[in-house]
């Protein structure tokens, strides 16, 4: 065969075959980095709002530390807010007309990625638990969700061995240990130390090993009933 | 300007080549003037060898074989200097594989293949005849899977070009030590015709040209 039509063979078949690649799994994988990353950047864009509100009307960011609900609360006009806290004398200016449009411009946009987090996080939620429903069981569907992100697949997480799940996203501690094993102790749990069987226990270690083993099985199960 | 090798060359320090598709960008950076590309020594280990005067035996007829063409920065190089040859890139990862095909489509002498460079015999049939291949995958069993490719593809007198990654063979292992490892399991294969450390551009990468027994 001349290498032209090879050439073009070999682009069509890669091309089905980059089609085939994108399974449940790896669309779940996506979503979680994207949550990830919303959260990250709500959490300064909510400081930024914060500094910038804190100018207007400084006692009402100072009372309020959840930021969801402050960002309600100052969706509201100032009178109504310092009649409802009672603020006698406030340290923020009286802003002009201009001035505060875009301040709440600003706040409606806060609002409506704080909406699409909370729907993202149902829809990951609702898709790990179709994907890896005993995973999602043994461990908090979002947990769940993050292991399989950090492993890349499905696939690579059930082939996994569990003391390799243990210490999944505490590379750079692990990696630290291997090359220097008498100054650095090696980690005892990765990404799962956010699981509260992990946070109650006193034995932290212990019940990391206990847990990731089981995680494991769990994972195998639903890779390999389909 | 300096001439080096067949459409490559050298202008003060800039390596550049001669675009084949002309004043076709398809990477950041990489138009130069409206008959050359910039070749970034940092992005491609080839560049760098190059740079660092190692015997490179690429000819404008060959045909190459390149294991581990990632988004294809450096194949789409190769694919300048190789007016009357032709070159198979292959990787594994189907995200990056995505913009090789891309690249494949405009370029005439380029072929994509999303496979595992560690079955060799799963893509036999999909290249025609090869005499050149080249080498540049982060895999524990780098060296095992270049031998096996070289048994399955070249003939008596052909070449390979290993770039060796000392990183991801083993951290915990001084570098050194791992390419006089990798040296002794090659020379039991094949002749070893040059070898030379990227230092400047790369960290801990090596590279070794081959040539069959």
């Amino acid at each position: 065969m001349s290498f032209e039509k090879l050439r073009l063979k070999n682009i069509e078949e890669t091309k089905q075959k980059i089609r085939a690649s994108i399974k449940k799994d790896i669309l779940l994988i996506q979503a979680t980095h994207s949550l990830e990353e919303l959260t990250k950047s709500l959490n300064q864009l909510t400081e930024a709002l914060r500094k910038h509100y804190e100018l207007y009307l400084p006692e009402i960011s100072k009372t309020i530390q959840d930021p969801q609900i402050f960002i309600k609360l100052i969706s509201k006009s100032k009178n109504q807010l310092i009649k409802e806290y009672d603020i006698k004398d406030t340290l923020g200016i009286e802003l002009k007309e201009k001035d505060l449009e875009i301040l709440k411009d600003y706040i409606n946009e806060i609002t409506t990625l704080y909406r699409l987090e909370d729907n993202l996080t149902n829809y990951i939620e609702n898709l790990t638990k179709e994907i890896a429903p005993n995973l999602s069981k043994e461990a908090q569907p979002l947990l769940a969700s993050k292991l399989l992100a950090l492993a890349g697949s499905l696939k690579n997480l059930a082939f996994m061995p569990s003391s390799k799940l243990q210490l999944l996203g505490a590379e750079k501690a692990l990696f630290r240990h291997l090359k220097n094993k008498k100054k650095y102790k090696s980690p005892k749990y990765g990404i799962i130390y956010n699981h509260q069987l992990i946070q109650t226990s006193k034995e932290k270690g212990k019940a990391a090993r206990h847990l990731a083993s089981k995680l494991t099985i769990a994972t195998r199960k639903d890779y390999f009933k389909r | 300007m300096k001439k080096i090798m067949y459409n490559v060359f050298l202008n003060k320090n800039l390596l550049l080549t001669k675009n084949l598709t002309q004043k076709q960008s398809f990477f950041k950076d990489d138009i130069f003037n409206e008959t050359f590309r910039l070749w970034d020594p940092k992005r491609s280990k080839f560049a760098s060898a190059i740079l660092k005067k190692v015997e490179l035996p690429l000819k404008r007829d060959s045909n190459v074989l390149y294991l581990g063409a990632s988004h294809g920065y450096t194949c789409s190089f190769l694919s300048d200097i190789l007016t009357k040859g032709c070159i198979f890139c292959l990787d594994f990862a189907p995200h990056v594989v995505r913009d090789l095909v891309y690249l494949c489509e405009k370029r005439k002498n380029m072929s994509p293949l999303l496979e595992d460079a560690n079955h060799p015999e799963n893509y036999k049939n999909k290249i025609s005849k090869v005499n050149l291949i080249f080498q540049d995958i982060a895999q524990r069993n780098q060296v095992q899977i270049f031998l096996k490719n070289i048994k399955t593809f070249l003939n008596k007198d052909d070449y390979a070009i290993l770039v060796v990654k000392a990183r991801s063979i083993d951290v915990t292992k001084n570098p050194k030590i791992i390419f006089n490892d990798v040296e002794i399991e090659l020379r039991k294969h094949l002749k070893l015709i040059d070898r030379a450390s990227l230092f400047p551009y790369e960290r801990d990468h090596f590279i070794f040209v081959c040539q069959v027994k």
